[in-house]
């Protein structure tokens, strides 16, 4: 049987790992490098590095954590953040990268996910979704979610739902979906977008957002609650709150396929 | 000594990180895109990623298509990886004019779209979001009765469940009666599924699947929403994996070790 997935997630800033809340309010959460390891030791079944710099030295220094984190990992690695060509991509996998999420690049110019897939194969390329909640109208008829980007500075009054549906059309392999509401908050993954989005598209989805404990990394992979394909979390893990041996033991528990960490 | 290795790099996707792991367990790698370098191999790795196409027919067909094969006729040690593997066999099912090389006697078949399987045990839909945004956080939802429990022992089995290989069309399950929770499963087949016998876990990521036509051509079995199929297949000296070894941690390393050691896996 095919296991569901626990992806830490490394958000990087000039070359450290950092950690925010509502994707801001940073804090310095330790070396990349020694997070990576740990992780992979700890049998982490894919590992996320996401560039949240948005200056050229940050980007230099971003590939560079790519060229020292992945030599030593022999687990797929998706890395994103700032992707806005095939040139981007192209750098990022010569440097170790397996994957690559691109975000806002995609809702400008859709169809340079349609060119990435096609160059790359869609296995590489993850549609990053960043998604926020709309303030309720009556007689909705349920929640409305819209995409944002750049880093949740801009909206772009594109329907989430929908949104998903494109880019597995247009040929990512997977979407990466985050709640910008959720973003660092320990209340867990808004599950209802998670589910709806998983249900409604063909490829994976990769839970994000919001997890401060175990129960919610349960509650984003279990059918019928998050019912994502994946789960990533950052600050339970970074903390040392965790351990992912500790995540996966809770997990099997609790009837969530998992491959065993050792 | 370090096991000398050629790895072919044709143009089928990211080979790097294949190239660290072959080096990891300790061997003296060759990259090379030259069909007359490959050909004087005597030790192979063909890794790929994607599906049969324009790009790989072109492969078949070319100089790098008989040197690949002159080295499994040779008798050199031949190890295919993902679409490595998928190209051994004679076509796809999809695309009708693509053939592979035709090593082995089978062919490719998509996995199906709107494939489903039983909840895991326990499972329960939770009630829908409230309107309020703040009504809906993980204290908040109120879970709805359970539907009818998952078929038993399917639930939770660690991969095997089926009964044997079936070279059918693939079932494409019905649709989801409301009073039982299934799960709908993606295409691709993307994550660690657990390979028969050994138990261990690989990594897999791919769209296709091989249908093998010699039932003594499969080493290890795996099984992706009713559909069990080969995670890797052996005559004689030549090997291939559906899945990436590359990106299976210390299994996948102790599976690259024993190629290159010769046991094959």
């Amino acid at each position: 049987m095919l296991k569901r997935r626990i992806i830490p997630c490394l958000d990087i800033k000039n070359g450290r790992v950092v950690k925010g809340v509502h994707f801001g309010g940073l804090r310095d959460a330790g070396d990349p490098i020694e997070a990576a390891r740990a992780y992979d030791k700890q049998g982490a079944d894919e590992l996320c590095m996401l560039d949240i710099t948005a200056t050229t030295e940050g980007r230099t220094a971003f590939i560079d954590v790519i060229r020292r984190v992945t030599p030593s990992l022999f687990v797929p690695v998706t890395v994103g953040g700032g992707v806005r060509r095939a040139s981007d991509v192209d750098r990022m996998l010569a440097a170790g990268a397996d994957k690559v999420a691109v975000n806002s690049a995609a809702v400008t110019n859709p169809l340079l996910i349609e060119d990435l897939a096609k160059r790359y194969g869609s296995q590489c390329i993850v549609g990053a979704v960043d998604v926020r909640r709309l303030p309720p109208i009556p007689q909705d008829d349920g929640p409305v979610y819209e995409v944002v980007a750049y880093g949740g500075t801009r909206g772009t009054g594109l329907e989430a739902i929908q949104w998903c549906k494109t880019l597995a059309d247009l040929g990512v392999g997977e979407i990466l979906l985050t709640s910008m509401d959720r973003d660092g908050s320990r209340e867990g993954y808004d599950l209802w977008i998670t589910r709806t989005v998983s249900r409604s598209v063909d490829v994976p989805v990769i839970a994000s957002g919001g997890v401060g404990s175990l129960e919610h990394l349960r509650q984003g992979l279990a059918t019928g609650e998050g019912e994502a394909d994946a789960a990533l979390a950052a600050s339970i893990f970074h903390f040392g709150l965790y351990s992912i041996g500790q995540a996966k033991g809770y997990l099997n528990e609790h009837n969530i396929p998992v491959r065993p960490s050792k | 000594m370090a096991r000398e290795v050629t790895l072919v790099d044709a143009g089928l996707g990211n080979i790097a990180s294949v190239e660290r792991a072959l080096i990891q367990v300790g061997g003296a790698v060759n990259v090379t895109r030259n069909a007359d370098e490959v050909a004087m191999s005597r030790c192979v790795v063909f890794p790929g990623q994607g599906a049969f196409g324009a790009k790989t027919q072109k492969l078949v067909e070319g100089r790098m298509g008989n040197a690949l094969r002159m080295v499994i006729e040779r008798g050199d040690p031949f190890l295919g990886i993902c679409l490595g593997m998928q190209l051994l066999f004679q076509s796809s099912e999809e695309n009708e004019g693509q053939k592979g090389l035709g090593i082995l006697p089978g062919r490719c078949r998509r996995f199906p779209y709107g494939m489903e399987m039983p909840a895991e045990t326990g499972a329960q839909e939770v009630a829908p979001a409230a309107a309020d945004p703040k009504a809906d956080t993980s204290h908040a939802q109120t879970v709805a009765p359970a539907g009818a429990p998952p078929l038993p022992g399917q639930g939770d089995l660690p991969g095997f469940a089926q009964p044997a290989a079936v070279p059918a069309p693939a079932p494409v399950a019905p649709p989801a009666k409301p009073q039982r929770l299934v799960r709908r499963l993606k295409v691709p087949h993307m994550g660690w599924n657990q390979v028969e016998p050994t138990d261990e876990h690989y990594y897999f990521v791919h769209s296709y699947y091989v249908e093998c036509e010699n039932n003594d051509d499969v080493m290890w079995m795996t099984t992706y929403g009713g559909i069990r199929f080969p995670a890797a297949v052996r005559r004689g000296n030549v090997l291939g994996c559906q899945f990436h070894p590359e990106k299976s941690q210390r299994s996948g390393l102790k599976f690259l070790r024993a190629f290159l050691l010769g046991g094959g896996g």
